[in-house]
């Protein structure tokens, strides 16, 4: 679905992201692990298009996402508030957002019940911006302005940041949910190893730009995790 | 915690800033036109002293009965140049540090902008032109008058910019009194002039009057430290107003128009509910009223080339000062635009056609002009064609160069932030094109042909606007990472 092949960007002269070849089949769900600077939001950027690689390509249906752009029909993503229109209210925000992918008013409502749990009651109706929601809010308009279109490929970074506990429990179920449904490739960053192998089939982990470990999620995937970001072991990583 | 610990964070602040860094463009604009600015008002002010004493049989009164007329224009000045002096208090308000000495150091920040030396120098140049008729002690009493005076000025004009962040009414009233004022005196029901030779002759007579401008200082000190103190979590001044109202909500008429519609229902949306864009849409009437400042005089209707200058303000000034900006607005939710399913034309077809339709709709408007004569309307139309057809394609491409990230909730009238030098450069071409398109035709003696090519290339614009409008496409594609990754640095 998604091909990575030899990505690299540099900011004046330091490499944010080296990544030689990731592939990511059809229905997976991914999950990007990595410290601050790891280039996790580079990654997901490049993959967006929103920057331009200093070299090769990134592939989405083997289509270059950056001479066409075809993948917008059916990706869906949310990285950070630059996804949100501030000034709107959510329900303008997700009208906008459906309108924009041809998704009609009932389809829409359809899918105001379904998600009824993850909003809770502090989303719909509320009759204020967006800009004066939490930031956890603010998130979860986010995430779910990026599933209206109903995409086969999903990209969040960071979504469980910021929400509070139980939102990141509805938030991983609501994950697990769409990826069995609907066979969503789902490309997803987070802080938290714990619900990113929840989630996850697969785990890579960045470190500097580059793939350090490539996981299937197992049973010993968190152990192995957490083995590797204890503080020791990172400095003998580098050593 | 020290004053002086406070003063070098500033200057940290505004030396290590990503504006202060990126914009030398802007910087050597302002400083040139500081300068220039300088040595006008030297020059004036000595020439105005100089012609007094010549001619005048009591110079210093009628140098009093233009007192308030100064620091009436000092005032507006102020409000429109000078920015409200600002200090990012958040992470000093957790620290031992007292309320009271932050709140005096942000207020005695207006006491060293560069500006202030303009209307002193302005007054000493007078007193210099004048320096025959002058005793020393009404030299002193003048020098007086003005720094307490410009001091005065100074705090209320930062009084009423602080209070009309939350009250924005508050702005359109002040402007409204100003006018009045001036209004009044216009008509002679109120003779300004007569009450400020009787304020002005008082205090130089008796010098002692200075203690009550000394006072009217202090109370407008006063009101500026009485509320920021009340108001110092930030949260009273930051962005958005509490009372929302939730206009256009209900616009469903452009629905029809597919996404083309959803676009511009969005612009339109964004510009009614944030600050700055608000500020920009209630000046727009005062571009369609430009040509009564013009027209009443006979002088200007016999130069041609004049007319065509306003009419291309008239039918385009609002939308200049809207085109110039596009996409730099939208620089808050820029990554969505670039991500969300659409193609780029309809995007920026959008734009397009709000122009058109913002344009017509003043056009319209401005055909009662036709009191001042048809070839007033004929002149219009012409340029009307020409904004509609060339410069908002013209627009559209410049703005696509457009990559500073431009914050809406704080704007209000005259705030630069995201502003570019490039952007005055910019409004020069779209202004004197039809000037030189025009003027070799005006002066073989056919205007009117002229014209009439004006309002055929904007024709021809129309015409060929698919076209147009790929290419302006085609560059925005190529454009998009640079914009993008201006807008995402704040």
């Amino acid at each position: 679905m998604i091909y990575i092949d030899n990505l690299g960007k540099a900011y004046n002269a330091v490499t944010v992201l080296d990544v030689e070849q990731l592939e990511i089949p059809q229905g997976q769900s991914f999950g990007l692990v990595g410290n601050n600077g790891a280039g996790k939001t580079t990654l997901f950027r490049l993959i967006l298009d929103l920057i331009k690689a200093d070299r090769g390509q990134v592939l989405s249906n083997n289509i270059a996402v950056n001479e066409n752009s075809q993948w917008k029909n059916y990706t869906g993503s949310f990285l950070d508030e630059g996804f949100l229109i501030d000034f709107l209210k959510p329900e303008e925000y997700f009208k906008f957002i459906a309108d924009i992918n041809g998704v009609t008013k009932e389809e829409l409502q359809e899918f105001y019940n379904d998600f009824a749990d993850f909003f809770g009651n502090e989303i719909l109706n509320q009759n204020k911006y967006i800009r004066d929601f939490s930031k956890g809010n603010q998130k979860k308009i986010g995430i779910f302005g990026a599933i209206i279109s109903q995409p086969e490929v999903l990209i969040l970074d960071e979504p469980f940041a910021n929400l509070d506990p139980s939102s990141q429990i509805r938030l991983k179920s609501l994950l697990k949910d769409l990826h069995q449904k609907k066979n969503l490739s789902m490309l997803i960053s987070s802080h938290d190893l714990n619900h990113i192998a929840e989630v996850s089939q697969r785990i890579v982990v960045l470190d500097k730009g580059r793939v350090v470990k490539d996981l299937l999620t197992s049973e010993n995937t968190l152990k192995e995790l957490e083995g590797y970001f204890t503080p020791e072991s990172v400095v003998e990583a580098e050593s | 915690m020290k004053t002086f610990t406070l003063l070098s964070h500033q200057w940290k602040a505004a030396t290590r800033s990503a504006a202060a860094s990126k914009s030398i463009g802007i910087k050597i604009f302002m400083g040139f036109f500081f300068f220039i600015l300088f040595l006008e008002l030297l020059g004036g002010g000595f020439y105005i002293g100089s012609e007094l004493s010549k001619n005048s049989e009591n110079p210093i009164h009628d140098l009093s009965r233009y007192g308030l007329y100064f620091f009436l224009a000092i005032l507006m000045a102020r409000f429109m140049l000078q920015k409200l002096p600002t200090f990012m208090v958040k992470p000093y308000l957790n620290l031992p540090i007292k309320k009271s000495k932050l709140v005096n150091f942000i207020l005695t920040k207006p006491l060293f902008n560069s500006l202030n030396v303009l209307p002193l120098s302005f007054a000493l140049a007078i007193t210099a032109g004048l320096h025959k008729q002058l005793d020393s002690s009404t030299f002193w009493a003048i020098f007086a008058c003005v720094i307490i005076g410009d001091l005065f000025v100074n705090y209320l004009s930062i009084y009423v910019k602080r209070v009309q962040i939350k009250h924005e009414y508050v702005f359109y009233l002040f402007l409204s009194t100003l006018g009045a004022i001036l209004a009044l005196d216009y008509f002679g029901i109120f003779n300004l002039k007569a009450f400020s030779a009787d304020i002005f002759s008082q205090v130089f007579q008796q010098p002692l009057y200075l203690v009550l401008g000394l006072l009217l200082f202090t109370m407008a000190y006063y009101l500026n430290y009485q509320l920021l103190y009340k108001h110092f979590s930030l949260e009273d001044f930051g962005k958005g107003d509490a009372n929302q109202r939730s206009s256009l909500e209900n616009l469903s008429y452009l629905d029809r128009f597919g996404k083309i519609g959803t676009f511009a229902l969005l612009e339109l949306k964004m510009c009614v509910r944030n600050k700055r864009t608000r500020t920009m849409l209630f000046m727009a009437p005062l571009f369609l009223l430009y040509g009564l400042f013009f027209y009443n005089d006979p002088k200007n209707l016999d130069m041609n080339g004049f007319l065509i200058f306003i009419g291309i303000f008239i039918s385009g000034g609002f939308m200049m000062s809207f085109g110039l900006y596009f996409f730099a607005w939208e620089s808050g939710h820029f990554d969505l635009m670039l991500t969300a399913n659409n193609t780029y034309k309809d995007y920026i077809k959008a734009k397009y056609f709000l122009m058109l339709a913002t344009s017509t709709i003043i056009f319209l408007l401005s055909i009662f002009y036709i009191i001042y004569g048809l070839e007033i309307v004929m002149i219009n139309t012409a340029c009307f064609l020409f904004n509609i057809g060339c410069n908002s394609l013209l627009l559209l491409y410049f703005a696509t160069n457009n990559n500073k990230h431009m914050d809406l909730s704080k704007g209000s009238a005259f705030n630069y932030q995201g502003v570019g030098a490039r952007h005055f450069v910019l409004m020069i071409p779209l202004l004197v094109l039809p000037i030189l398109i025009y003027l070799p035709f005006s002066l073989i003696d056919q205007a009117n042909l002229g014209l009439t090519i004006i309002g055929t290339i904007g024709i021809l614009g129309l015409l060929f606007r698919e076209k147009l409008l790929d290419m302006i496409t085609q560059r925005f594609i190529n454009k998009r990472y640079e914009m993008s990754e201006g807008f995402r640095n704040k």
